[in-house]
């Protein structure tokens, strides 16, 4: 497993230690469900069950451990936007039943409650925080750093007045950072706005979508396809939205705003280090680019080496092949010479025996002579 | 008429059940136990820094001779390719006979910030691409990409196209500005220079955030909601946890190349204007000549089809075959469906090219 992530990432061994405790966490919620029977039937009814799961949650979420916690977070915050839908409609069924069903009133009272709840989106942190999530830009920047630009905020006051004396640059340098969060934050804002009026589409949306299901002779049976159409109609208008060369120029804003920020700031540590003779960034990134570009200069050399090895290697096999044949050569020169004088000593014989033959017949012309030419 | 066919005690009720789910699932959760890297055995033969090359045990007797490199993306882990029995496109190459190595890219730390594009592709995979060949001593072998390890295959390929015998991409980008592309857009106006020298690495939860944030209400939602209903079938959650762990399981993003990746084929959309810089190389997709397949998702929401789709009007290959999976861009790889289209035809695509 890798040095990143705990294995199991939602690590149980605290369930198995405490079965008791987790018995008691179900039978308290089992009450819960049962009590529930008991209550009214109005809109009422919600906000207890969601204060309910809540407590269970603010109890039950000690005993976790980080990542069992991240992920429970996650189920229990959309969970919020299921309780808000949950109220929301609850009450927009409450106030249908009080008119004729079969009459056009009922979208009067679904205009009124899409009002209401455009107004409590607006209102509501949550909910919004689901439109306003921007990618890249981490939350705990924004939960730590700018703990440290709250400080700097607190001296804005003396940010019009010029630097001066031996702390000049440094006074300039907290005043360009609060003039770069300023920036951020102008545009983080202009950012949110435009998200909240996304949402506030969506609901528009989802508004003309149910009058529209009305007019088809559709039925919403339950919460769930009530959560689900809102699911679908905010994905909508964030796609139509996000596709748009608007949000494109607004999101790099966003990010480059943010990351002047933090660029000046870890300027202004890298300064502070310095000046500690600790290790700065700066200094950091030099030493790993001088590194990487070492390793991507010895990698091609040590190619080169193995390519001038395989040359050389492939050389020596040659002069190797050049020199068996060529001693092979000269062997076998040396053979044909032997072979050579032999033959020219054969033929010599030869030739004597042919003249002494020749002699011999010349001496008695009856016989016939082959002569075989060697 | 009214729509709405339910009472307001009805919503009450399932609040209630929502509510008693969400706490019994706690119980669940202890029950699903460790969940695996990856099911396939296999061997390291090859490591580099912080890069694995895996060579998969065959499957079945039956082998295509040449073996098949796959390159995934950086984002993420390569377990997505071998999560589970039965859905595991590793397994389904392995009893389509094929011979599967698997490069890993491992979790880049600050150390690594300095490692560019010439350095993956030019080094990494071009090492292990020679390691395999020496090991099977051939000239050529066969190259799958896996979405952005798609596109660091197809430079590869173009480069070096005396060692590729036939490549396949997967869900693979290759026009970078394609009407439906919002992560492009989504980028096309953020200063990426001033991004990465002031953040060093891209931290794998902000690439988490990014990608969710292309479908918000869904991924961060929906999801979660929807999880209730099977938080007491405990398989189904081991199902959940695997594909949710896998999803979380991001490695840092190394800085220089997220700078070259990010600017030169998002921003500038490089790769099919024949302009990416790999070193002193330019990648010109033209020269790919031999035999692509080209796997796309129907919808693939992080990489559109068109994207994809724009890789056979690039190259100069007479033998370009194109497969259409309906499906998003996960779902090509984990779902059963996938199983049963994609490693068959892949398999099948290679046999009858080789």
């Amino acid at each position: 497993m890798n040095d990143k992530m705990q294995f199991p990432f939602w690590n149980t061994d605290w369930m198995n230690s405490q079965p008791d405790w987790l018995k008691n966490q179900k039978q308290y919620m089992d009450a819960w469900s049962s009590f529930q029977n008991f209550m009214p039937n109005s809109s009422s009814g919600i906000n207890p069950m969601f204060e309910a799961m809540n407590s269970w949650w603010n109890n039950t979420s000690p005993s976790l451990s980080g990542q069992n916690y991240d992920f429970y977070n996650k189920m229990m915050q959309q969970g919020k936007s299921f309780y808000f839908m949950g109220e929301q409609f609850n009450k927009l069924l409450e106030g249908t039943n009080d008119v004729n069903r079969k009459s056009g009133d009922w979208q009067k009272v679904l205009n009124e409650q899409f009002d209401a709840m455009k107004s409590a989106f607006e209102q509501s942190e949550a909910m919004q925080a689901a439109f306003t999530t921007a990618p890249l830009l981490q939350a705990d920047f924004q939960k730590d750093y700018l703990k440290v630009f709250d400080i700097l905020t607190n001296i804005e006051k003396y940010s019009p007045i010029p630097g001066m004396g031996s702390t000049r640059e440094s006074q300039e340098q907290i005043q360009e950072g609060i003039r770069l969060m300023g920036e951020y934050q102008e545009v983080s804002h202009e950012f949110n706005i435009v998200m909240s009026k996304v949402g506030i589409e969506a609901m528009e949306v989802m508004r003309l979508m149910i009058i529209e299901m009305a007019e088809r002779d559709e039925e919403i049976n339950s919460l769930r396809e009530i959560y689900n159409l809102w699911v679908d109609c905010n994905e909508k208008a964030y796609a139509e939205y996000v596709a748009t060369d608007e949000y494109s120029e607004l999101y790099g804003r966003l990010s480059n705003a943010l990351m002047a920020v933090k660029q000046h700031y870890g300027k202004l540590m890298d300064k502070i280090l310095s000046k500690l003779n600790l290790p700065t960034r700066r200094g950091r990134d030099t030493i790993l680019k001088r590194l990487q570009g070492m390793k991507r200069d010895q990698s091609k050399s040590v190619a080169k080496i193995t390519a001038l090895e395989d040359e050389v290697h492939a050389l020596r096999q040659l002069i190797e092949r050049e020199k068996k044949s060529s001693s092979t050569t000269s062997t076998s020169k040396q053979a044909k010479k032997k072979t050579s004088k032999k033959k020219v000593a054969k033929k010599i014989s030869r030739k004597a025996s042919k003249k002494k033959a020749k002699k011999s017949s010349d001496k008695s012309s009856s016989k016939k002579t082959i002569v075989i030419d060697i | 008429l009214t729509p709405f066919q339910l009472r307001p005690d009805e919503i009450i009720q399932e609040i209630s059940e929502f509510n008693t789910k969400l706490a019994h699932g706690l119980n669940t959760l202890g029950e699903i136990g460790e969940l695996e890297d990856g099911i396939s055995p296999k061997d390291i033969v090859y490591t580099e820094d912080k890069m694995t090359l895996y060579h998969y045990k065959a499957r079945v007797k039956k082998q295509n001779p040449v073996p098949l490199l796959i390159v995934y993306a950086l984002v993420n882990r390569p377990y997505m390719a071998d999560l589970q029995e039965g859905r595991s496109m590793v397994q389904g190459l392995l009893d389509a006979g094929i011979d599967v190595y698997l490069v890993d890219w491992g979790y880049p730390d600050e150390g690594d910030r300095y490692i560019t594009l010439e350095d993956y592709i030019n080094g990494y995979i071009d090492n292990c691409v020679d390691k395999i060949r020496d090991a099977h001593g051939i000239d050529k072998i066969n190259l799958l990409g896996i979405c952005q390890g798609g596109t660091f295959s197809l430079c590869y390929t173009a480069l070096h196209q005396e060692k590729i015998k036939n490549i396949i991409t997967t869900v693979t980008p290759v026009d970078f500005h394609t009407k439906n592309d919002l992560l492009s857009k989504m980028v096309r106006h953020v200063d990426i220079d001033l991004l990465v020298d002031t953040e060093g690495n891209i931290l794998g939860e902000d690439m988490n955030s990014t990608y969710l944030s292309l479908k918000p209400f869904q991924l961060m939602g929906q999801k979660y909601v929807d999880l209730v209903n099977i938080l007491d079938d405990t398989e189904k959650m081991r199902n959940f946890m695997r594909m949710e762990r896998w999803i979380f399981d991001s490695p840092d993003q190394v800085g220089e190349t997220f700078r070259e990746f990010t600017k030169q084929f998002y921003q500038e959309n490089g790769l099919v204007k024949g302009k990416v810089k790999i070193g002193d190389d330019t990648v010109d997709l033209e020269n790919i000549t031999i035999p692509i397949m080209n796997i796309y998702a129907k919808d693939d929401h992080l990489v559109p089809p068109d994207s994809s789709k724009a890789l056979g009007g690039c190259v100069s290959s007479k033998d370009y075959t194109e497969l259409e999976f309906p499906g998003g861009h996960i779902g090509i790889y984990v779902s059963g469906k996938a199983q049963q289209m994609i490693p068959p035809a892949v398999g099948k695509w290679l046999d009858d090219r080789t």
